[in-house]
């Protein structure tokens, strides 16, 4: 493909992996509460959202939603626009206006009208940045911290959060937990802490990167940073340790567990006593069969 | 869970499974079960070595004692 070639690609910046996982892990836990649209277009610009929610109001907020992403949940307005910056992205200046931007757009392409007080900014970010807090603070605004690391912006024509996931990383916030760069440098702590009550959510994130690794054959060059596949393989561990001996048997046919393997290695793996009974049995049908050919003989 | 999702995750542990180290994936297999995909050569030989390991093991106990 010629690089100076811009006309097959989707406009705005590079998406990576983080995107579509956030955005699963929100449709799954919010359900039918939310319509959860990712990368959406806003007007002829190269600009989008990274994530908008729009509230379902006659439909409540699943339990299991305000267990895994409370503080999103507190703070969910009729539509919440989210802007994430992923594990291996910072905030920094341009991101408020180029936000507030983007959310007068979504606002000017609507047909039926939103009012402003319909409408949330979130800022989804590992953590707080000195030069995003100057911008804020140029634009006129003044910044609250509300609870530790979610931080409010007033001023603005909408409400407006940024929420650390750094430093909400934890149990209390899994989803944002999973997403946050503490969960690359700090994993096998986390991990411990995370699978006690949300197994199923490890499961879940298990499910989507095996399905990225699926459709996009590049994803993990492209996409994995070396930490993340140790992450990966901590979160794999941490299933098969959970997973029964006869599921295990299920799924693997012998020669599939015993390929490539030499045999004594896997006599490593008994004790004397079974060797020496499974060696004697074998000795045992082996003599019997012989008789039986030179019976026949 | 509905039976897609535990289809799904019966995929995925599929895939997980097929990454698994060597000596987990003996876990509940009988040994006669494993002879069944080794060649007679192969047992005979890797037998042999068993019995020369373990004799060697009883010599060394014994000298031992």
């Amino acid at each position: 493909m010629d690089p100076d070639d811009t006309t097959e690609r989707p406009p705005g910046k590079l998406r990576t992996w983080w995107h579509p996982l956030l955005v699963s892990l929100l449709a799954s836990r919010l359900r039918d509460s939310c319509e959860v649209i990712g990368e959406v277009n806003v007007g002829r610009m190269p600009l989008r959202l990274d994530i908008l929610l729009i509230r379902r109001l006659s439909v409540e907020l699943p339990t299991i939603a305000i267990l895994e992403l409370r503080s999103i949940c507190q703070r969910l307005n009729a539509y919440t626009l989210i802007e994430f910056k992923s594990p291996v992205d910072t905030l920094s200046r341009g991101d408020w206006n180029k936000l507030l931007g983007c959310a007068h757009l979504y606002v000017a392409q609507s047909e039926s009208g939103i009012a402003s007080t319909e409408v949330t900014l979130m800022i989804l970010a590992p953590r707080w940045t000195i030069s995003f807090g100057e911008e804020v603070r140029q634009s006129g605004c003044a910044v609250v911290e509300e609870e530790r690391g979610i931080h409010r912006i007033d001023g603005a024509l909408f409400r407006a959060y940024v929420i650390e996931t750094d430093r909400l990383a934890g149990t209390a916030e899994p989803v944002l937990t999973v997403v946050s760069h503490e969960f690359i440098d700090h994993r096998r702590e986390l991990i411990e802490e995370l699978r006690v009550n949300h197994s199923e959510m490890v499961y879940y994130v298990l499910q989507q990167v095996e399905q990225f690794r699926r459709v996009l054959p590049d994803f993990e060059d492209s996409h994995m940073t070396e930490q993340m596949n140790q992450t990966l393989e901590e979160l794999e561990d941490a299933i098969l340790k959970r997973m029964p001996t006869e599921r295990l048997l299920r799924v693997l046919p012998t020669e599939e567990r015993l390929r490539g393997l030499p045999i004594n290695e896997v006599f490593n793996s008994y004790s004397d006593d079974e060797i020496a009974r499974a060696v004697a049995d074998r000795e045992a049908k082996k003599r019997k069969t012989q008789n039986e050919t030179g019976t026949k003989e | 869970m509905t039976e897609q999702l535990n289809q799904t995750l019966e995929e995925l542990e599929d895939a997980i499974l097929k990454r698994m180290p060597t000596e987990r994936r003996l876990r509940g297999l009988p040994i006669n079960e494993v002879f069944n995909s080794y060649s007679d050569d192969e047992i005979a030989t890797a037998v042999a070595d068993w019995k020369a390991k373990k004799l060697k093991t009883e010599n060394e106990t014994g000298s031992q004692e």
